[in-house]
């Protein structure tokens, strides 16, 4: 069990940051604004790290209403490292195991009287990311793995640009 | 309070929610609660104003869309205004940007709803 005031950030190792919080709603901005600082510390572009908030913003909401019942003392680690072009993120709690295949799976489509507002949170996640894992361990808690690819970086080009719209000289 | 809800002067059906900072679990059941005593007027309108939003979660798309559905049952209606580059990839995703109007401005989206002066 953890309190408010025992959350905390830290470096474990050379591209690893960690944060453990309370499981409060209040905390939910603090662990936005932890990704956004370590996506500032490994120099990620602003919307890749908007994105990486949300699905982080889902999964930590579905830890605190569902596996956590809304105890607010329960604790929620995140952990995130970049890991060659992955920027990979590790969610860990100790509450009831939450099974990602019972949650129905939202439809965008459709006339806005049909829109279902059940598994939008799931949605989101899965949108934003290129990979979300959930693995169960009686002893070691709910670890869930979220992971975005980041985009190949383009080719440097050498030397100037021949200007096409000038006559070549020689 | 994330939130502000105003009626549009001479206008007592339409009102302008400015949504500021954060939308999530935290604080959305509060403006489902407000947007719920308007919905209850007659054919209640809503102009979002996002500019200074620059967060929304699941469940605050989710009291957006529920009030949505039910001043649509009521021949109201919803539109944005001027959400960053962010959140509107948010609307794009959840299709929001297919089902309600996203608009420049405050005035652009009064207009729309009540039609030229």
């Amino acid at each position: 069990m953890v309190s408010g005031k025992t959350a905390r950030l830290h470096r474990k190792h050379a591209t690893e940051y960690k944060i453990t919080v309370a499981s409060k709603l209040e905390n939910l901005a603090k662990i936005s604004s932890f990704v956004g600082r370590v996506g500032v510390q490994l120099k990620l572009p602003s919307d890749f790290v908007f994105d990486s908030q949300v699905a982080v913003n889902e999964a930590c909401t579905n830890i605190i209403q569902h596996a956590y019942g809304f105890k607010t003392d329960r604790p929620i680690t995140v952990g995130c490292r970049l890991r060659n072009l992955e920027f990979i993120i590790r969610i860990r709690d100790f509450g009831n195991p939450f099974d990602p295949d019972v949650v129905s799976k939202h439809k965008v489509e459709g006339k806005l009287e049909r829109r279902a507002t059940s598994g939008l949170g799931m949605f989101l996640m899965r949108k934003m990311m290129n990979r979300v894992k959930f693995r169960f361990d009686e002893k070691r808690g709910t670890e869930l793995t979220l992971m975005k690819r980041l985009p190949e970086p383009e080719a440097v080009l050498e030397g100037p640009i021949a200007d096409a719209t000038q006559p070549a000289v020689g | 309070m994330p939130h502000n809800l105003r009626l549009v002067e001479g206008h007592k059906s339409l009102a302008v929610c400015e949504l500021v900072g954060r939308i999530d679990a935290l604080n959305s059941s509060a403006l489902k609660k407000e947007l719920a005593a308007f919905v209850d007027q007659n054919k209640p309108r809503l102009i979002i104003q996002a500019q200074e939003l620059e967060f929304i979660a699941a469940c605050g798309l989710n009291v957006l869309l529920d009030f949505a559905q039910k001043a649509r049952s009521r021949k109201g209606g919803m539109k944005f205004v001027a959400p960053n580059s962010n959140v509107q990839r948010i609307l794009d995703l959840v299709m929001f940007s297919h089902l309600f109007d996203v608009l420049d401005s405050e005035q652009a989206a009064i207009a729309a709803f009540t039609g030229p002066a």
